[in-house]
C-alpha cells in the first residue's frame, strides 16, 4: 500500500471528532472508538492468522485478559491509565506465552480447539469468582482515570479526548505491527506460513517463531482489551466468550488475511453495520448472514484486496 | 407508533426547533427510549416487555398534556457491550429524555453508570441486579420487577412451613442463578432448613439427566431451581421425565414457570411453585381488565407484560402531573416516588430508600386444564433488604 | 460412590454422548469428505426440529416428521452445497476459513429466519404417544422416549457406518478423502459425491434435531450449545475419524456426567479442560493421526 491513502485514512480519523455537534452527533463518535478498538483487535489476529499461519479461536481470551487485567489494575493496584494499560497488555501476554507455550505444536482446526479451549477456561473463572470478577454481571462502572502530567491532563469523560486517546494507541498499534511484519521477523513468519520445511531447511527456528508471533499478537489483542474497558468504563465475561472470538475471525476475513488494513473495513461492516441495522430492524441478523455470505461469495480475498494486495 | 411516522415526527420537531428556537419548545415531542432485547435467545421476553409498555402508551393516548411523545426502540441483544453501545445511541443521538430498560442483569450493570452520569431518568422494567438496590443504587432509577433478593428469599421461610426442611438447589450459573441461590439458601438455613446438595448446571444445558442421581440420593422434600427460558423448558420436563416430579417438590423464581415457557413445559410443569410479583389468574378488577387488554394486544398477561405496563403507567401519570415537562428531572423523581400504582399485580410503590418496587409476592402452583398458575400464598408488601444504598 | 451410584451415573452420560453422537455424524462426515467445518450445522439442526413440528402438527404423525425433516433439510443442504460451497472451492481449493465464514454468515441468516417464520417464542415438539411412559430399570425411572433416542443414535451412527464402509458410494468417498485427484481420475465425480455428503450431513442433522428437540425445546437458538459440545467431542476423537467421533462423544458425555458427580460446584469447566489435555498430548485428537494422513 502506498504512503498516500494510508495519511488519508489517517487525517480523516484525526479530525473525525471535529464533526461531532455539526454534521453528526457524539454516538458516532462512539461507534467509530469501538470500531477502532475492534480494528486494532482484528489486527492483532490477523498478524498470528494472515502473516504466521497460526489459527486461533480463542483470541477472546487474549482480549479478556487485557480487559480484566486493566480493570482490576485500576481497582486494586493504581488508579491510572498507564498501570492499566501496562497490566492488561501484561496480562494478555503472559497468557499469549502460557497458550503459545502448548499450542504452537499443534496445526489448523486443533490449535484452533485448544486456544478456544484456554479461553473458554477463563470465561469460566470469570463467571464463578465473583468476588474478584463480578461474575457474569462483570465490574461496571470503573471510572475514567486520569491521564497527564500536572495541569496539563486528557479527560476522559469527554468523547474527543477519549476517542484521540484510543486512535494515538490503534495507530501506535498498527505501526508496530506494521513495523514488525516488515522485519526480518516478519518475513521468517512468512516464510514459516508458506511452507515449514522450507523456512526449517533455510535454519529458522519456526517453533519459536509462531510462539513469538502469538505473545505480540495476543499483546496487542490485550491492548485493544485494556482501551475496550476503560472506553466502556465495566468489563463482563462476554468479552471473554469464545463468540467474541468468532466476530474477531470474521472481522480479519472480512477485511481480507495478511493486509492488517483489512480489519479495519472488516471492523466497520460487523461492528458499525450490525449496530446501524438492529436500529432499523429487529431481524437484522437475516440481513447481517446475508451480507456475509454475499462478501465471501463476491469478495472472497476480503474487502480490502479491491484496493490493496497481499504481503 | 410506527418507526416511519416517528423518524419524520422527530425530523419536523428537529426541523422546527432549529427554525424556531424556543417558540416551538413546548410542542417539541417527549422522547421515550426503549432499550429492550428483540433478536437472539432473550427475543420473546423483550417482545413482551414492550407490549406491555406499549398497552400503557394507548391507555395514555397520543399527547400528554398537549405534548406529543416519541419512542425511540433499540435492541441490546442481551450483549453488555451492544447495551451500552446503544445507551450512547439513545442519550447522545436522540437524546432521549427517558429511558426504559432492560431485561439481562449484566447489561443493566453495564449501562448502569452510563445512564446516571448523563442524568436521565431510568425506568427499569425488569433487570433483577440486587447492585441497583444496593451500593449500584441510583436516585435515577426505579425497577419494576424485582431484585434478586425478593425473587428468592421470601421462598426460604414459606417453603420450610409448607414443603419441609430437606432442600437440594440447582440453579444455572450465572449471576441471577448463583444470587438466587444464595438468598433461598441464608433465608431458608435461617428458619432452620437443611439444604443436603447443590449443583450449578451452566447456561444452554440440554440434557439434565446427570444432575438428577445426586439430588434423588440427597433425598430432599423439594428442589429449588432457577432456571429461565429453553433450560427452564429442558430442566422441567426432563424432571418429570425422570420420575422425580412425583416425589420431589420443585420450586423457584417466576421464570422457572412463566408464561413464556409454561406452554412449551404443558403438563410437566404441574405442580410447580413459584415466586412472582404477577399472576395472570389473580382475581382483582384491574387484573381482569389488563388480562383483557393483553389478548387485545395478541398477548398472553405474563409478569414481563405487567411489569412493562406499570412501567408505562408511571411514566406517564408523572408526565400527567408535570403537565408534560420532562426538563425537571428531579420533579419526576418525586412523584414517581411518592406514586402508588394501581397495577394488575395489586398495588405497587417504591421504597423511598432504595426505588427497588414494594409490592405483594405471590406464591403460586401450576394447574391443569387449563393450564395456569393458581395463587396459593400472598406474602405482603416485600421489601429489599437495606444494603449500603445512598441515593 | 457405591457401584451402583457409578452404574447409575454411567447411564445418564450415556444419554448426554449419545445426544452428542447424534450431532457429531454429520458434522463429521462433512468435515471427514471436504474438510469443511461446517459453522451452519447447528442453524441445520434447528431447522430440521422445525420442520419436523412443522410436519408432525400438520399430519399428526411425530414418524413422518422425522421422516420429513431429514429430506427437506437434506435438499436445503445439497443446494447449499451446489450453489455456495462449490462455487467457492472452484475458486479457492485450499482455504479452509472461507467456507468457515460462508456457513457462519448462513446460520445466522438462518438462525435469524426462523425467527421471522416461526418467532422467538419458545415451542414444544410432543412425543409421540407410543414412546409416553417410562421403563423402570432397577432404581431408576428412564423414560421410554430416552431409550428410543439411545436406540436411534445406534442405528444412524451404525447407518453411516455401513455406507462409507460397505457401500460403493462410501468406496468413493474414502477414495476422494484420501485423494480427490486420484479418485477424479479414476472416474469418481468428486463434485457431485460433495453434494450428496453435504446433504447426507445436513439430513442428520435435521434428523438429530428433531430427536433433541423432542427432549427439550424448540426455539431460533436451540442448536448453539449442543452442536458446540459435539464439535468439542469430534475434536477430541480426532477430525474425520468417525471411531473418533463416536468415542469423543461417548467419552465427553462420561466427562460431563462424572463432572456433575464429583464436582458438582465446578464441573463447567471440565470439557474444556480435557479437551485441552487431550490435544496437547496428542495433538491431533485421540484417533485423528491413525486415520487421517
Amino acid at each position: 500500500m502506498s504512503r498516500l491513502p494510508v495519511l488519508l485514512v489517517a487525517a480523516v480519523l484525526i479530525l473525525a471528532p471535529l464533526g461531532v455537534g455539526r454534521v453528526y452527533s457524539a454516538y458516532y463518535l462512539n461507534l467509530l472508538t469501538w470500531i477502532l478498538i475492534f480494528a486494532l483487535f482484528a489486527a492483532a489476529l490477523d498478524l498470528a492468522l494472515g502473516y504466521g499461519g497460526l489459527v486461533s479461536f480463542g483470541h477472546a481470551g487474549f482480549f479478556g485478559a487485557g480487559a480484566y487485567g486493566a480493570a482490576l489494575a485500576l481497582r486494586h493496584v493504581s488508579f491510572s491509565l498507564w498501570a492499566a494499560l501496562l497490566v492488561g497488555i501484561a496480562a494478555a501476554a503472559l497468557l499469549a506465552i502460557v497458550v503459545g507455550y502448548f499450542a504452537v505444536h499443534s496445526r489448523g482446526v486443533y490449535m484452533a480447539m485448544l486456544t478456544f479451549a484456554f479461553a473458554q477456561l477463563l470465561y469460566e473463572v470469570a463467571i464463578k469468582w465473583v468476588a474478584v470478577t463480578g461474575g457474569s454481571d462483570g465490574l461496571p462502572g470503573l471510572g475514567r482515570p486520569r491521564v497527564g502530567i500536572g495541569a496539563v491532563a486528557l479527560d476522559l469523560s469527554d468523547k474527543r479526548q477519549m476517542y484521540w486517546l484510543v486512535l494515538a494507541f490503534v495507530l501506535l498499534g498498527y505501526a508496530l505491527a506494521r513495523r514488525l511484519v516488515a522485519s526480518p521477523f516478519g518475513h521468517a513468519l512468512i516464510a514459516v506460513r508458506e511452507s515449514e520445511e522450507r523456512a526449517r531447511a533455510i535454519g529458522i527456528d519456526v517453533t519459536r517463531h509462531r510462539r513469538v508471533a502469538l505473545v505480540f499478537s495476543g499483546a496487542l489483542a490485550g491492548l485493544a482489551g485494556a482501551l475496550f474497558a476503560i472506553f466502556q468504563n465495566f468489563v463482563s465475561p462476554e468479552l471473554l466468550f469464545f463468540a467474541l472470538s468468532g466476530e474477531v475471525v470474521v472481522i480479519a476475513l472480512l477485511g481480507g488475511l495478511g493486509t492488517l488494513y483489512g480489519s479495519l473495513v472488516g471492523a466497520i461492516i460487523a461492528i458499525g453495520l450490525r449496530e446501524v441495522l438492529s436500529t432499523y430492524t429487529d431481524n437484522w441478523l437475516v440481513l447481517l448472514g446475508a451480507l456475509y455470505v454475499v462478501c465471501v461469495m463476491c469478495f472472497p480475498q476480503g474487502l480490502t484486496r479491491l484496493f490493496v494486495r497481499a504481503t | 407508533m410506527n418507526r416511519r411516522r416517528f423518524i419524520t415526527t422527530a425530523a419536523a420537531a428537529g426541523l422546527g426547533a432549529g427554525l424556531f428556537p424556543g417558540r416551538l419548545r413546548a410542542a417539541e415531542p417527549i422522547k421515550i427510549g426503549v432499550l429492550l432485547p428483540f433478536s437472539k435467545a432473550f427475543a420473546v421476553l423483550g417482545e413482551n416487555t414492550l407490549a406491555g409498555f406499549m398497552i400503557g402508551a394507548k391507555e395514555a393516548g397520543p399527547e400528554i398534556a398537549g405534548r406529543p411523545y416519541t419512542i425511540v426502540k433499540e435492541d441490546d441483544t442481551a450483549d453488555p457491550s451492544v447495551g451500552v453501545s446503544k445507551v450512547r445511541k439513545l442519550i447522545e443521538k436522540d437524546d432521549v429524555d427517558v429511558i426504559v430498560g432492560t431485561i439481562h442483569s449484566g447489561v443493566a450493570a453495564a449501562i448502569r453508570n452510563h445512564i446516571v452520569d448523563a442524568k436521565r431518568l431510568w425506568l427499569n422494567p425488569i433487570a433483577t441486579n440486587d447492585l441497583l438496590a444496593e451500593q449500584g443504587c441510583s436516585r435515577y432509577h426505579f425497577r419494576f420487577s424485582n431484585s434478586a433478593w425478593q425473587s428468592a428469599a421470601p421462598l426460604g421461610p414459606w417453603a420450610k412451613a409448607k414443603l419441609g426442611d430437606r432442600a437440594y438447589i440447582c440453579v444455572f450459573n450465572f449471576a441471577f442463578g448463583q444470587q438466587s441461590a444464595a438468598h433461598f439458601k441464608k433465608a431458608f438455613t435461617a428458619v432452620g432448613g437443611t439444604v443436603v446438595g447443590e449443583s450449578f448446571p451452566p447456561f444452554n444445558t440440554t440434557n439434565y439427566a446427570p444432575y438428577f442421581p445426586a439430588i434423588k440420593d440427597a433425598k430432599p422434600q423439594f428442589v429449588f431451581a432457577n432456571f429461565a427460558g429453553a433450560d427452564a423448558v429442558a430442566f422441567i420436563k426432563q424432571y418429570a421425565d425422570f420420575g422425580l416430579k412425583g416425589p420431589i417438590k420443585t420450586l423457584g423464581p417466576a421464570n422457572l414457570v412463566s408464561e413464556d415457557v409454561l406452554s412449551a413445559q404443558g403438563d410437566t410443569a404441574v405442580g410447580v411453585y413459584s415466586n412472582s410479583y404477577y399472576t395472570p389468574s389473580y382475581d382483582i378488577p384491574k387484573n381482569r381488565w389488563f388480562v383483557k387488554a393483553c389478548k387485545d394486544a395478541g398477548k398472553e398477561a405474563d409478569h414481563f407484560l405487567c411489569a412493562g405496563y406499570d412501567t408505562a403507567q408511571a411514566l406517564f401519570g408523572a408526565l400527567r402531573e408535570t403537565k408534560g415537562d420532562v426538563a425537571n428531572k428531579e420533579r419526576l423523581i418525586q412523584i414517581i416516588a411518592d406514586m402508588k400504582i394501581d397495577s394488575p399485580r395489586g398495588p405497587l410503590r417504591f421504597d423511598p430508600k432504595n426505588h427497588n418496587p414494594i409490592s405483594d409476592i405471590h406464591i403460586r402452583t401450576v394447574q391443569a386444564n387449563p393450564l395456569r398458575h393458581v395463587v396459593v400464598d400472598v406474602l405482603k408488601d416485600v421489601r429489599h433488604p437495606d444494603g449500603g444504598c445512598v441515593l | 460412590m457405591s457401584l451402583d451410584a457409578v452404574l447409575t451415573q454411567l447411564l445418564m452420560g450415556l444419554t448426554v454422548g449419545v445426544n452428542l453422537v447424534l450431532v457429531a455424524t454429520g458434522l463429521t462426515l462433512v468435515f471427514g469428505m471436504m474438510g469443511v467445518i461446517n459453522f451452519a450445522h447447528s442453524a441445520l439442526f434447528m431447522l430440521g426440529a422445525y420442520v419436523g413440528l412443522v410436519t408432525a402438527t400438520r399430519l399428526g404423525s411425530f414418524w413422518l416428521g422425522l421422516l420429513i425433516a431429514p429430506a427437506v433439510i437434506g435438499l436445503l443442504g445439497a443446494a447449499t452445497e451446489r450453489w455456495l460451497l462449490r462455487p467457492l472451492r472452484e475458486r479457492y481449493p485450499l482455504s479452509h476459513l472461507l467456507p468457515l465464514l460462508l456457513t457462519f454468515g448462513l446460520s445466522l441468516f438462518f438462525e435469524g429466519s426462523a425467527k421471522v417464520i416461526w418467532g422467538a417464542d419458545i415451542v414444544s415438539l410432543d412425543k409421540p404417544g407410543l414412546l409416553g411412559g417410562a421403563v423402570s430399570l432397577g432404581r431408576i425411572t428412564f423414560p421410554t422416549y430416552w431409550l428410543f433416542a439411545l436406540v436411534a443414535a445406534a442405528v444412524l451412527a451404525v447407518a453411516v457406518w455401513l455406507v462409507v464402509e460397505r457401500t460403493s458410494l462410501g468406496l468413493s468417498i474414502r477414495a476422494a478423502t484420501q485423494d480427490p485427484m486420484m479418485a477424479a481420475v479414476l472416474g469418481v465425480n468428486v463434485q457431485r459425491l460433495n453434494t450428496i455428503v453435504f446433504a447426507l450431513g445436513s439430513g442428520l442433522a435435521a434428523a438429530a434435531g428433531v430427536i433433541l428437540g423432542t427432549m427439550t425445546s424448540l426455539s431460533p437458538q436451540m442448536g448453539a450449545g449442543i452442536v458446540l459440545d459435539a464439535f468439542i467431542a469430534i475434536v477430541i476423537g480426532g477430525l474425520g475419524s468417525f471411531t473418533g467421533a463416536i468415542v469423543g462423544s461417548l467419552l465427553l458425555g462420561q466427562v460431563q456426567s462424572f463432572g456433575v458427580a464429583l464436582l458438582p460446584a465446578f464441573h463447567t469447566p471440565l470439557v474444556f479442560l480435557v479437551m485441552a489435555v487431550v490435544l496437547v498430548l496428542r495433538p491431533s485428537g485421540l484417533f485423528g493421526a491413525a486415520e487421517r494422513r
